[in-house]
C-alpha cells in the first residue's frame, strides 16, 4: 500500500455515463490483483468533493515493448468525486493510494469458475476474468462468465485499444496497450444480458449464467465456485443461490468509505451474527454467506 | 486543580519523548516546536485525532508515526462495541457526517493487541477513553494503569476523556453537556492516574466554557475542543436519511471556524491548556487555532484525503514561525491582535 501520485495514460468515455482509466503503475509496488481496489483524491478549487473516492481495478498489464506497466478501471459518473475524474486527460496526474483490499480467490484444482457482473460491478469481474484466462483457463471447459446491463444501450464500448485519438498511445504510435487488450479479452469471453431484453440474452448475468450451464456438459459433477459484483439484490440472489446449491461464493461489495485504510469503521456492512465488517479491510470481497445481505442497507 | 505530581510522564516504559527542534536559517536560533500539556512532552504540537486514525498501525504504511506529536486513540469502552448500523458515513459540503458508535475491540483486547504497538512509538500517545456509565470510564481508566503496573507493558502517556460523542444513546455527549457530571466523573478519575487527565468537550451545548470550567474544577489538565456537531442529511431521492442512526457527528473543513471560535473562548475561560481540534487540513488552518488560544492541534477528517497532512502541517508551521520571527510554538497563542 502506498500513496503516490500517477499519471494518466487515458480516460475514455465507453459508454453514456461510464469511463475507463487507465493510469501508470509505479514499479516498487505490488501489482494489484482482482477484486482489490484504489482510492484518488478529488483536487483543486472547482472540487466540491471532501474524501477520497474508491474505486476498484479493472485490468492491469505490462506492455512487452516499452515494459511499462498501467492498471485499469472502470468508473460511473455518479457525484463530484467522477465527475472532477471524468474532466482529467492524459498526461494529467493523480493522486492514489493503492492497492487497497482483499481479492478473490481463484478456482482449486478442478473447480469450475462462474463469474458474474452487474452494472459498473463488471470491472472487477473483467480483471478476474483476464487472470483465468492468463492462466491459461477456458470459457465453458473452466469457467463461465455473464455481465448484465440494463439496456442494451448501456453495454459499453470496451474496445479501448482502437478508440483512437482518444489516448496518449495512439499519439506515441504504441499499438499494444496489454492492459486493455485483456480486458477486451475478457469482455468478449463474457455472456452479455440485458433487464430489457434489448440485446442479448434477457434477464440478469444470474440468469444467464444459469441458462449457459444447464447446457454445459463441463460442469456436471464438478465443484464450481461463485464470483461475483454488483448490486446488492444480484449479490443477495448468489448468496441465496450458492446455499442451495452448495457451492462456495465470493462477492464484491461497495460501501461509503473514508479511510480506506481500516482505521475508521466507517465503510461496515453487517455481517451474520450482529457483527459489522469493514468493506476497506475485511474486504471488500466476502464470502457471500458472512453476509447479512437480507437488509438491503448496504450501498 | 490537582496537578500531577511528577512532569515527565513520556518515559514510563521507553525513551523520554524529545521535542522537535528546526533550524531557522534567518536568525541561527532553532525553532522549539516541542510543546508540553501538563508535563507531557510531545515533539511537535500536531496530533492525530480520535477515531480517525484506528490504534496506529492501520497508517504504519503510509505514516511515519514517529514524526507526528501525539497520537489520540480510537475511543476505548470497558466491553468490546459493534458499533452502529451502516451506512455510518455521509459527505457534505466541505464536511463528513459519521455515526460509527464507538466500535472498538474493548479494554481487554486494546491492553493485549493495541497498546504493545503503540508503545513502541515515539509520540506520544493518548488513550481516548469512552463509556456509557461513569463506571464504565473508571474501569476503563483504571484497567489501563493497572496495566501499566504489570511486567514491562507501559500504559498511556495521558488519557482523553471522550464525554462529547453524539453517537451512542447512554454516556457520550449526554455526560458532556451536564456540567456537574463532567465535574464529578473528571474528579473520580483524577483520583485514579497522575497521567494528564483531557476531557474533549462538546460544542453540542448552549455554553461550552461552562463545561469547560466544570472539568477544570474536577481535576482536568487539558481540554480538547471540539468534537463532532450533531448534523443530518437526506436523500431526496430515496426520502431516507443518509445516516442509518438519523444523524451524527459532523467534522471536516465546514465546522473549522466553530471549533476556532470554541477555543477562543474556552481559553479564555480555563487556566488550563487547549488543544485545538475541528476541521484543520492545513498549516494555516492549524495557525488559526494556535492563534485562537490553543497549545497544540489534532488533524482528524483531513487524514483520510492525505494521510500525510500532519506531517505537512507542522513543516507549514515551522515555515510560517520562520516567515513570522517567531521561535516557539507556545508563543503562537499570544500572538492574537484582538
Amino acid at each position: 500500500m502506498k500513496n503516490f501520485r500517477t499519471e494518466i495514460i487515458a480516460n475514455m468515455p465507453v459508454s453514456d455515463r461510464w469511463r475507463l482509466l487507465e493510469f501508470e503503475w509505479p514499479d516498487d509496488l505490488g501489482v494489484p490483483e482482482p477484486g482489490q481496489f484504489f482510492t484518488f483524491l478529488p483536487e483543486g478549487g472547482s472540487s466540491p468533493a471532501l474524501l477520497r473516492r474508491p474505486l476498484a481495478f479493472a485490468g492491469f498489464g505490462k506492455d512487452s515493448g516499452s515494459g511499462r506497466a498501467t492498471a485499469l478501471s472502470l468508473y460511473q459518473i455518479r457525484g463530484p468525486g467522477t465527475s472532477w475524474l471524468s474532466g482529467l486527460g492524459p498526461g494529467e496526474t493523480l493522486d492514489l493510494l493503492a492497492p487497497l483490499g482483499n481479492t478473490f480467490p481463484l478456482p482449486q484444482a478442478g473447480e469450475f469458475a462462474l463469474a458474474a457482473g452487474g452494472g459498473i460491478g463488471i470491472g472487477p469481474v473483467l480483471f478476474y476474468l483476464s487472470k483465468l484466462l492468463k492462466l491459461g483457463l477456458r470459457q465453458n471447459s473452466d469457467f463461465l462468465a455473464a455481465l448484465g446491463f440494463r439496456t442494451g444501450d448501456s453495454i459499453p464500448d470496451l474496445r479501448g485499444g482502437s478508440t483512437a485519438g482518444t489516448t496518449r498511445d495512439h499519439a506515441a504510435g504504441d499499438a499494444d496497450p496489454a492492459a486493455r487488450l485483456s480486458l477486451f479479452r475478457a469482455f468478449e469471453a463474457s455472456i452479455l444480458a440485458t433487464d430489457d431484453g434489448s440485446a442479448h440474452f434477457r434477464g440478469t448475468a444470474l440468469d444467464a449464467l444459469k441458462a449457459a450451464e444447464g447446457s454445459l456438459r463441463a460442469l456436471q459433477s464438478r465443484p464450481a465456485l461463485y464470483c461475483a459484483c454488483g448490486p446488492m439484490p444480484m449479490l443477495a440472489e448468489v448468496a441465496r443461490r450458492s446455499a442451495a446449491e452448495q457451492r462456495r461464493a465470493y462477492v464484491s461489495v461497495e460501501q461509503w468509505m473514508a479511510c480506506g485504510v481500516g482505521a475508521c469503521h466507517g465503510c461496515v456492512l453487517p455481517a451474520r451474527g450482529g457483527t459489522f465488517v469493514r468493506a476497506c479491510a475485511d474486504g471488500p470481497v466476502f464470502e457471500a454467506n458472512v453476509l447479512d445481505l437480507s437488509s438491503g442497507r448496504g450501498a | 486543580m490537582n496537578q500531577p505530581e511528577t512532569s515527565v510522564f513520556g518515559g514510563i516504559g521507553r525513551e523520554k519523548i524529545t521535542p522537535e527542534t528546526a533550524g531557522s536559517p534567518e536568525t541561527g536560533a532553532p525553532l522549539e516546536l516541542g510543546v508540553s500539556i501538563a508535563g507531557l512532552t510531545m515533539r511537535n504540537p500536531v496530533g492525530v485525532a480520535s477515531g480517525t486514525f484506528g490504534y496506529g498501525q492501520e497508517y504504519a504504511e503510509l505514516v511515519d508515526l514517529n514524526r507526528i506529536g501525539a497520537l489520540y486513540t480510537k475511543a476505548v469502552t470497558l466491553e468490546p462495541r459493534a458499533g452502529n448500523p451502516a451506512p455510518r458515513l455521509a459527505e457534505t459540503p466541505m464536511g463528513l457526517i459519521n455515526s460509527i458508535g464507538l466500535a472498538n475491540p474493548g479494554l481487554d483486547a486494546f491492553i493485549t493487541d493495541k497498546l504493545p504497538y503503540l508503545r513502541t512509538l515515539s509520540c506520544a500517545v493518548i488513550v481516548n477513553v469512552a463509556g456509557s456509565s461513569e463506571e464504565e470510564y473508571v474501569r476503563v481508566v483504571g484497567g489501563i494503569e493497572e496495566a501499566a503496573c504489570g511486567a514491562g507493558s507501559g500504559g498511556a502517556d495521558a488519557y482523553e476523556i471522550n464525554v462529547s460523542c453524539p453517537n451512542v444513546s447512554h454516556g457520550g455527549m449526554a455526560f458532556g453537556t451536564d456540567p456537574a457530571v463532567v465535574e464529578r466523573l473528571t474528579a473520580r478519575l483524577r483520583k485514579l492516574t497522575r497521567r494528564p487527565l483531557i476531557v474533549k468537550l462538546s460544542p453540542n451545548v448552549t455554553d461550552i466554557a461552562h463545561i469547560a470550567r466544570a472539568a477544570e474544577s474536577g481535576g482536568a489538565d487539558a481540554l480538547t475542543c471540539i468534537n463532532t456537531l450533531v448534523g443530518m442529511a437526506v436523500d431526496t431521492e430515496t426520502l431516507k436519511p443518509r445516516i442509518a442512526r438519523i444523524s451524527g457527528g459532523l467534522s471536516g473543513p465546514a465546522i473549522r471556524p466553530v471549533g476556532v471560535a470554541a477555543v477562543y473562548r474556552v481559553s479564555r475561560a480555563v487556566s488550563i491548556p487547549v488543544i485545538g481540534v475541528g476541521g484543520i487540513a492545513s498549516a494555516n488552518d492549524a495557525l488559526e487555532y494556535l492563534l485562537a488560544g490553543a497549545a497544540c492541534v489534532q488533524v482528524g477528517t483531513a487524514l483520510f484525503s492525505r494521510p500525510t497532512a500532519p506531517i505537512e502541517i507542522i513543516e507549514g508551521i515551522a515555515g510560517w514561525m520562520r516567515r513570522k520571527g517567531v521561535r516557539s510554538v507556545d508563543e503562537i497563542r499570544g500572538l492574537l491582535e484582538i
